[in-house]
């Protein structure tokens, strides 16, 4: 099996040169550390990822969690490794310091969890969620369950999940049956939720559900849903009648137990209220931007290795001779890398890959750094672009890791379908990115249908002023300037499309409009990659300047082709998906299928 | 129980490494370091015996500023003091180093001073045994074992050796060398890579430490390795007997 491998020099180069993240030590906040710290934890992290977790993964192709009396159980290694993990206090990084954390920026805590992802994406799923519940209880919870819950949630003590879905209640969770009854102290839940990622394990010995149930009285739809903290265990430690009913078996992820779970099947569920009844939903929004980032970072994770494996490969794997000598039988054998259809797929697995990473770095240090705005307008301009490019990091993030990955077994050839090598199980892995935590098809209705047009604009408008000034600022550059011409012009398609989409709603017309909310997803997504890649090619233009090795020259002028390659070869999509949104074909509306 | 341990940035042995045009030495361009793997051990056990026996642990390393980071990884693993012998690292030899270890452990006084049987740069295997020699203190090299005995007087040590396991007792203070199964190296947990950050690190020079500078052992030139031949495909064992007696002559 191979090495697990992370390019650490893109890593940095989109942290310091490009988002220059080490200023934010400046603020209040994060002036106990310096970019020396970051560095110094990031690589240690990588180090200990890929020794520690990266073995778990072909583990995780042939071991199963297995149910057994209502509870799930997990293999021997998996065990060692989790208390590896948490002895690491790796996934500390970014948490509270009073709640046992490190304080560090929530971007650090982005690109461990890259690093993680890569290495073992199933690895990810119990403390993630543990995380990630912990995260809604301290920014929901009284003190008294922030005290209860939160410390033990963040060091892997005890596990937490997410209980949104039913079986009839998928992307539309206000449909969901649920039940809290009050009671004294505390409400009956009753109901059965599935697909619940980390739903149980013996990894922990406690597992904290939140639960999206409805009260007694609750008016019908979204509206109606309260969240509930429901533990496995109670404080004084009896059985909460919660029950894994059932574990799916899954086309990948398959060390995380995916389980359907059973509420108050005896009558005696405890749940505790968070926050307000009837604010469940509210709540869960609160942290949709960080989980869906998430989830954009599994793409940049799993894609990301995909390509480094397809590159390894392409090196090493001769076939065939170059095409110019296609008549000589005596011609030398070359590695597959030499022959440009594979050059292309490399390259554009490249683009991908390293744009996607700068898209989701960059998008979490606006989060860090709309926490550490002191002025009110910098900090809304911040919020402003996480909002609009969420559903993008999520969707664009999921559907391009996927193709990354996709293309990484194309290279690998019919070894790449096989089992022997890992990218064939990366793909089943990387699969689910697109599907959960709002189906890519969701997150494209999001993007157009409540954030471009939410506040009258105004967020939208706040993300083409980031475009203008970058185009402004580099319309002229002597090398890349060409390219900025060719982003100015799909930038412009961007912002007339969004106009006309407005004009459609204001004629009432309904279904045209979300009937093209993916394609303008796909559109808007390669916009904002070519952005970020001729970025980086004007910085990597600049550092060429100064003193270099070899090593980093190499890699620099990559940087330039790579923004090259993505203009000219990905970037005329965009006209294509604005002549198909044009257009003004119904027939898949028309048709009856 | 006082122990010192070395530690020593060793070029990373995971990267191809290239040469100085006029064979001089290694070019440092691009080059990445890492700690040697054998002092990852010899501190290993090291926290392990402190952690048994109470004490302290004090790494110590010879080289530039720049090893500070391969020194505070020692600390981040949980040595409790750390000392920088300053020197160019790519310009001493083992006896230099074994001399100056020394007299650091003269002034220091600890009960074991456990070192990495070989750095897997230059692979000399010398400095343990010469620094023994010059303390007159017993040493076990290549140690795959180690238990205190006697009260903490003294040290138990399976040392590997040609055949099989020798075991061997060394009284305190004494010498020991770290072979690669001694231990499996732990990974310094996140808060302890903060706090190692945030530990002074005293330095000291080869002159505070009144050693004499002259080298033994001069480099007169790197030369890389030829490169791999092709190989022959024999056509069946005769063959291959035929070719070992006859060409190769190995038979
Ligand atoms: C491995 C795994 C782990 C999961 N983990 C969790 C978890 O931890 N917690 C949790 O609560 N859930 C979890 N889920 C559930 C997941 O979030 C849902 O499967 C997902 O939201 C889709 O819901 P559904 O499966 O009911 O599909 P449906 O909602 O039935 O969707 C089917 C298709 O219809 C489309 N569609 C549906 N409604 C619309 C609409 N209004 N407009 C346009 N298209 C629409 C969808 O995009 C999709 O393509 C997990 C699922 C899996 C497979």
């Amino acid at each position: 099996m191979a090495d697990y491998r992370v390019d650490f020099e893109d890593v940095k180069f989109v942290l310091r040169d490009q988002l220059d993240f080490g200023s934010i030590t400046k603020a209040e906040r994060y002036s106990g550390f310096t970019w020396d710290d970051f560095e110094a934890v990031l690589a240690a992290s990588l180090e200990f990822t890929s020794k520690v977790i990266f073995p778990l993964q072909a583990d995780c192709e042939v071991e199963r969690p297995i149910l057994k009396d209502g509870g799930v159980t997990l293999w021997p290694r998996y065990h060692q490794v989790y208390k590896k993990y948490n002895d690491s206090q790796f996934g500390l990084l970014s948490v509270n310091p009073d709640l046992g954390g490190q304080g560090m920026p929530h971007t650090l805590g982005a690109i461990f969890l890259e690093f993680l992802v890569g290495a073992c994406p199933s690895f990810t799923f119990v403390p993630g969620l543990a995380k990630a519940a912990g995260n809604v209880i301290e920014h929901v919870g009284t003190p008294e369950q922030v005290a209860t819950y939160c410390t033990k949630m963040y060091s892997g003590e005890w596990g937490g999940t997410m209980c949104l879905t039913e079986a009839h209640a998928g992307s539309a969770v206000g449909d969901l049956k649920t039940r809290a009854k009050r009671g004294d102290g505390h409400y009956l839940i009753s109901g059965s939720k599935i697909f619940i990622s980390a739903g149980d394990s013996d990894l922990t010995s406690n597992v904290v559900h939140l639960v999206l149930a409805r009260t007694d009285d609750a008016p019908p739809g979204i509206k109606g849903v309260s969240l509930f903290i429901v533990p496995k265990v109670r404080a004084d430690g009896t059985f909460n009648d919660v029950r894994v009913t059932a574990l799916e078996e899954k086309m990948g992820i398959h060390g995380s137990p995916t389980c359907q779970l059973s509420f108050g099947d005896d009558g005696d569920c405890h749940g505790y209220l968070l926050g307000g009844e009837c604010t469940g939903i509210e709540h869960m929004f609160l942290m949709m931007n960080e989980a869906r980032i998430a989830v954009g970072i599994q793409g940049v994770g799993i894609g990301n290795y995909g390509y480094q494996l397809a590159l390894a490969y392409a090196k090493e794997r001769t076939q065939g001779v170059d095409v110019a000598a296609m008549r000589d039988p005596n011609a030398p054998r070359v590695a597959i890398i030499e022959h440009p259809d594979v050059r292309r797929m490399l390259m554009t697995m490249k683009a991908y890959a390293e744009g996607l990473r700068s898209l989701l770095y960059s998008t979490a240090t606006f989060y860090d750094r709309s926490l550490v705005a002191t002025d009110a307008r910098e900090k809304q301009r911040y919020e402003h672009l996480i909002e609009i490019l969420t559903p993008i990091c999520k969707a664009y993030g999921s559907y391009r890791g996927f193709d990354i990955v996709d293309t990484a077994i194309l290279i690998h050839g019919g070894y790449g379908y096989c089992r022997e090598y890992q990218v064939e199980g990366l793909l089943r892995d990387v699969k689910i990115a697109a599907i959960y935590e709002g189906t890519n098809g969701i997150q494209a209705l999001d993007l157009l249908g409540r954030k471009v047009s939410r506040q009258g604009g105004m967020m939208f408008m706040t993300f083409i002023q980031w475009m203008n000034e970058f185009i402004a600022a580099n319309k002229e550059h002597p090398a890349h300037g060409g390219l900025v011409v060719k982003l100015e012009a799909a930038k412009n398609t961007l912002t007339m499309l969004t106009m006309e989409f407005a004009q459609m709603n204001a004629n009432k017309d309904i279904h045209y409009p979300v009937l093209n909310a993916s394609p303008y997803l796909e559109l808007f997504g390669a916009v904002v990659l070519a952005r970020l890649l001729i970025d980086q090619a004007v910085i990597a233009s600049k550092k060429l300047e100064g003193d270099t090795n070899e090593k980093e020259r190499r890699f620099l002028e990559a940087k330039k082709h790579t923004a090259a390659f993505f203009v000219h070869r990905e970037l005329p999509k965009v006209d294509a998906y604005a002549a198909a949104i044009r257009s003004g074909d119904r027939s898949a509306l028309d048709v009856v299928l | 129980m006082k122990i010192l341990v070395t530690t020593k940035r060793v070029t990373d042995p995971g990267t191809k490494i290239k040469l100085k045009a006029d064979g001089s030495g290694i070019a440092a361009d691009g080059v990445e370091f890492k700690p040697n793997p054998f002092c990852e051990n010899a501190i290993e056990a090291a926290i392990s015996l402190r952690d048994q026996h109470g004490g302290e642990v004090i790494v110590v390393s010879i080289g530039p500023d720049e090893a500070d980071q391969t020194i505070r990884s020692a600390v981040a693993m949980g040595c409790n003091r750390a000392i920088r012998i300053d020197g160019n690292d790519g310009g001493l030899d083992g006896d230099l180093v074994a001399r100056a270890l020394a007299k650091l452990a003269e002034s220091e006084q600890p009960d074991v001073f456990i070192l990495g049987k070989q750095a897997v740069d230059g692979d000399s295997n010398q400095v343990g045994q010469l620094m023994a020699e010059y303390l007159g203190w017993p040493q076990a090299t290549f140690a795959s074992a180690i238990t205190v005995t006697n009260g903490g007087k003294s040290a138990q040590v399976a040392r590997e050796v040609d055949g099989g396991i020798e075991t061997v007792e060394v009284d305190f203070p004494a010498v020991i060398t770290a072979d690669l199964r001694l231990n499996e190296p732990r990974f310094a947990s996140l808060p302890n890579i903060m706090k190692a950050k945030r530990t002074a690190i005293e330095v000291k020079t080869l002159a505070d430490l009144g050693v004499e500078t002259t080298l033994k052992v001069r480099t007169t030139r790197f030369e890389a390795p030829p490169g791999r031949q092709a190989g022959k495909k024999v056509a069946d064992v005769a063959d291959l007997v035929q070719k070992l007696r006859n060409e190769a002559k190995v038979l």
